[in-house]
């Protein structure tokens, strides 16, 4: 079964790199609402 | 206790200004458009690769190791205790460390000359930002830190 290859372009590894800025940000945000909850 | 909020705007405004240089699609300097080396997927993966030690580095210190003891302002809690365990034994600052190291992952995937010099404007932050959090962990910790920062290089392991 075929399967989507990431690795075939730049952009696409520049892409996927971004995401994982996302997944960072996300995990800073939990992370800053767990330990200093604004409320 | 807490550092000042003009302090903290000026760490902000020279991180968004090396996000800007790193990651920005139109940066309407031509000088610093300037491609450093040619990106082809083998330099794109190997950017990936270092991203993501990077990120993973940052949030071992900021989650595993750190704890309640982190805020995004520098701030001296009641509980504060000196963590120099896991990657605090590495460096003294971890997460700007994996975040420098990131940065460089992502930088190598654009190959612009402004993508290398917003790395080393994020590094100077990060630097100026640990200054300010030395100050007040010394105050805190007094000689039990002062021992730790001769054992431990702020931000690049062996060097610096």
């Amino acid at each position: 079964m075929p399967y989507p290859n990431i690795f075939h372009s730049v952009d696409s590894l520049r892409t996927l790199t971004m995401h994982l800025w996302q997944v960072l940000c996300v995990v800073w945000l939990v992370s800053a609402l767990q330990y200093s909850p604004p409320w | 206790m807490k550092h000042s909020s003009k302090a903290r705007f000026w760490y902000l405004l020279i991180l968004a200004l090396a996000a800007y240089l790193i990651f920005g699609r139109h940066v309407d300097f031509p000088y610093l458009n300037v491609s450093l080396f040619r990106v082809n997927v083998t330099v794109a993966v190997m950017g990936l690769a270092v991203t993501s030690i990077g990120i993973v580095f940052a949030i071992w210190a900021r989650r595993l190791t750190l704890g309640s003891n982190w805020s995004g302002a520098v701030t001296i809690k009641h509980d504060h205790k000196l963590v120099q365990s896991g990657p605090y034994r590495i460096v003294r600052h971890p997460i700007y460390t994996g975040l420098l190291i990131a940065f460089t992952g992502s930088a190598l995937q654009y190959g612009y000359l402004r993508s290398f010099l917003g790395v080393l404007i994020a590094g100077f932050g990060f630097w100026l930002k640990s200054l300010i959090e030395e100050q007040f962990m010394a105050q805190r910790f007094g000689d039990q830190y002062l021992v730790y920062r001769q054992k431990v290089h702020a931000l690049v392991p062996f060097i610096f």
